[in-house]
């Protein structure tokens, strides 16, 4: 009985003696959970598996990655918002959905003050492809028959509400088009309208489209970003094909962000570890493979890309309201 | 070809591979068999397993998950009245009606010998047909998606199980359920009273587990005593009914045929597939009165064409690169992960996992008749056990199912809400099954609508025309006139012999 009475006194002193001090030195001393937005299998969810497949070195723990979807995205955005922060949870951030929702709903729970940038992952630029036996071989082509024929031709994409979305409504804009935004539930139908000939182009995300341009199904006739994709060289971008300019306000940004608070020495450890990350090899050669755009920014450069992306979101909005 | 077929082959009888497979079916078994965990969960809670395995050990084991737990569905089916999947909804009809006719092995049996005929035919067709199909279902459009949906409806007075008003006040609850949410196109919220965990729509999942759950637990706790229907089940002759299921040839090949025609359709899904072959195969019966009430053609029906999608959602993934629905969604990112881009390049480029794939999914085809019908053998137990613990078991699996689609509790209080109606439904005999329809069908009516009407940019006119000059959706529109007119004549039929006897 003495015995037991001794040992529960050792089991309570060093518990007692060791759990503050874990606190202080041993984050992370568990898993950190990466909250995303979107279900399984799409663009989000696909770099943050990536993610977690080569952190464990630079992170000390494992990540998991939690698909907390619905609503767009405002079900995890939310989550990710009234997360404790403690540093154990993080999520990725996508925009200018994000602002979308902020700007295009009412009663949204969450603004960006709720969010410290940790890095920025990646940026997946929109193009516009038609099918590979279409008759328009530049943007110009596409252009000329929009405009004789205004409000009549099909464009397939991601919608209602989303990035896609919004690049349309810019581009109507800017080049004084009209054309038809067709809604489909993801890049992917919109791929198979356009292959199927139900549409006659189709404004799909960079790393969706890469597969069929590669198969020599569809052709990119102009990618909406200010610099040439790494991965299609030879598309030319928006301004160049245009001879204006264009916002890439649908370009889609994903850069990781936890809830606003978290202890500054466990924000430089989540941002130090995704830094080496982006900076191993077979990281950056996985993701080439996958088409996924390497876009690394720190924490305070991704703030700054989050706000400007917010004031261009916001300039468009109207257009799709 | 050849060559690549006899590396798929070897690939795929490789022990790991083998491993792999059996791994994944036995996950899967019990994946299905849970209401609230489906097929598309259980492949995504698995991905980040397999991230240090070879691709294609990898995909094995993926597949394995896909295919036994589209089957594994069926067992809580027949013996709880509970669809562990949404694809097990049309297999309640019939398959609870033999358990409580104290034939639960043999439905079993049947169900797993189906499913297993099913999976292989669809997988073979995936081997040798899939280039020529996927260049056909781009024929499809919106207007065609929009005349299958409407098909479906269609076939909602074929399940009716008595009353044809009640059953038409059931599909029609469940058309008006599926409008809750975002409109497809337009991006409107309709019926979500400001709760964001409505802005989607109520999830098809939770709406199963609610319906299909709550009422049982009522109605095993009313229960006096433990009922006939517990002591004269049996689990046996389970291993004999392969010859049962092959007896219906015409049956099970018609099956297979529309599982997998419907898997090839983006967005379709297997419930459908089901519901339509279990309609066929009443409408093609020399007993139709007997489904509904144990019929032994509508549970091979059912339980093979659900099975058969699985082959079929495949060939638009691997082909074009398109996923056919939202479990092939996720192996899309399976594949994805592991560095490899569905599609035509995937079978240039690495052809040993891309067939080796395919052969291990007629390997686990076979896989899952000894390990579903093992466990099924225990689980039938279940239906022994006290009524206050089979409640209570059911009961905590239903309120974890709810909370673990989407992690959110809100979640469990819709579940609980949609119990209640669904418990009014049985109270009232309206059954559940045209509901279900009428959900799934309602979202795929309406945003294929919507996006055919807009194509043609709202003009009414030009879109019927495209009725009936595009080739599909002509045949569609003449299926829909038939199943009608089939309909009409029969219930007249019907009413004019029941004068004749009065």
């Amino acid at each position: 009985m003495k015995f037991y009475k001794k040992l529960l006194a050792t089991i309570v002193y060093s518990a007692a003696l060791t759990t503050p001090l874990a606190m202080a030195e041993g984050y992370p001393d568990k898993p950190v959970t990466m909250i995303v937005a979107y279900s399984p299998g799409g663009g989000n969810d696909t770099v943050a598996r990536l993610m977690t497949k080569y952190i464990e070195p630079y992170l000390g723990v494992r990540m998991v990655v939690e698909n907390s979807a619905g609503a767009g995205g405002q079900i995890g955005f939310t989550r990710l918002a009234k997360a404790d922060n403690d540093g154990y949870t993080v999520g990725l951030l996508s925009s200018p959905s994000i602002f979308l929702i902020e700007m295009l709903r009412k009663n949204v729970p969450f603004s960006m003050d709720d969010f410290q940038a940790i890095a920025n992952i990646q940026s997946d630029p929109i193009l516009l492809a038609v099918n590979a036996h279409s008759d328009y071989k530049t943007f110009k082509d596409f252009t000329t028959k929009v405009e004789n024929d205004a409000g009549a031709i099909n464009v397939s994409g991601d919608g209602p509400q989303s990035n896609v979305n919004l690049q349309a409504a810019a581009m109507e804009d800017a080049l004084s088009l009209d054309i038809n935004f067709i809604s489909y539930s993801g890049s992917g139908p919109a791929a198979t309208a356009l292959l199927g000939n139900e549409v006659e182009a189709a404004l799909l995300s960079t790393s969706s489209a890469l597969p069929f341009i590669e198969s020599g199904r569809i052709r990119p006739l102009v990618v909406f970003s200010p610099k040439p994709h790494a991965a299609l060289k030879s598309v030319p971008t928006i301004s160049e094909a245009a001879g204006k300019e264009v916002a890439t306000v649908g370009t889609a940004i994903r850069g990781v962000a936890a809830p606003a608070g978290v202890p500054e020495e466990r924000v430089a450890h989540l941002e130090k570890a995704f830094k080496k990350l982006l900076e191993n090899k077979e990281f950056v050669e996985a993701a080439k493979k996958l088409g996924i755009a390497l876009t690394y920014e720190d924490s305070k450069d991704f703030d700054a890309t989050l706000k400007s992306s917010r004031a261009d979101t916001e300039r468009y909005i109207k257009l799709m309201k | 070809m050849l060559d690549a077929l006899s590396i798929g082959f070897l690939t795929a009888l490789q022990p790991s591979m083998l491993l792999a497979a059996c791994v994944g079916v036995t996950i899967g078994v019990f994946i299905g068999m849970l209401p609230g965990l489906t097929s598309t969960m259980g492949v995504a809670l698995l991905i980040p397993v397999t991230f240090s395995f070879p691709p294609a050990v990898g995909l094995a084991l993926l597949g394995g998950i896909y295919l036994a737990s589209t089957f594994s569905g069926s067992i809580s089916a027949i013996l709880l009245n509970i669809p562990g999947t949404p694809s097990a909804v049309a297999t309640c009809q019939d398959g609870y009606p033999m358990t409580r006719a104290g034939k639960a092995g043999r439905a079993v049996g049947l169900s797993v010998f189906a499913s297993c005929i099913g999976g292989i035919f669809s997988a073979i067709v995936l081997l040798f047909m899939a280039p020529v199909l996927s260049e056909l279902s781009l024929m499809l459009g919106a207007p065609e998606y929009f005349l299958l949906a409407l098909f479906g409806v269609t076939i909602i007075a074929s399940l009716s199980e008595g009353s044809m008003l009640k059953s038409m006040m059931g599909g029609v609850l469940g058309l008006i359920i599926s409008l809750i949410g975002m409109h497809p196109l337009t991006g409107e919220m309709r019926l979500t009273m400001g709760l964001p965990s409505l802005y989607d729509g109520i999830p098809l999942v939770i709406t199963l587990i609610g319906l299909y759950s709550i009422p049982e637990v009522v109605n095993i706790l009313s229960e006096k005593s433990n009922s006939q229907k517990r002591e004269n089940s049996q689990f046996s002759g389970a291993w004999s009914t392969l010859k049962d299921v092959l007896a219906q040839r015409l049956n099970v090949f018609r099956s297979c045929v529309i599982g997998t025609v419907i898997g090839i359709i983006p967005g379709a899904g297997q419930s459908i597939a089901s519901f339509i072959a279990y309609d066929a195969a009443k409408r093609g019966s020399r007993t139709p009165e007997q489904f509904g009430k144990g019929s032994e053609e509508g549970l091979v029906a059912a339980e093979t064409a659900n099975n058969a999608v699985t082959g079929g959602s495949l060939v638009p993934l691997l082909t074009l690169g398109v996923p056919g629905n939202a479990v092939s969604a996720v192996l899309m990112g399976g594949l994805i992960i592991h560095g490899l881009s569905p599609g035509p390049i995937l079978f240039q480029n690495s052809p040993d996992i891309a067939y080796g794939f395919i052969f291990s999914l007629l390997f686990s085809n076979l896989l899952f008749v000894p390990v579903g019908l093992l466990v099924a053998k225990y689980c039938v137990k279940v239906i022994y056990l006290p009524k206050e613990i089979l409640a209570a078991s059911i009961l905590s699996l239903a309120v974890m199912g709810a909370y673990a689609i989407r992690g959110q509790v809100s979640d469990v209080g819709l579940m609980l809400a949609i119990g209640v109606l669904g418990y009014l439904l049985t109270f009232f005999s309206v059954s559940r099954a045209p509901m279900v329809l009428g959900l799934v069908l309602g979202t795929m009516a309406e945003s294929n609508l919507s996006r055919a009407l807009s194509l043609v940019r709202g003009d009414v006119g030009e879109l019927l025309l495209q009725f009936v000059t595009r080739p599909f959706s002509l045949a569609l529109v003449l299926l829909c006139v038939a199943s009608v007119v089939m309909g009409y004549r029969k219930s007249r039929r019907s009413s004019l012999a029941a004068q004749d006897t009065t």
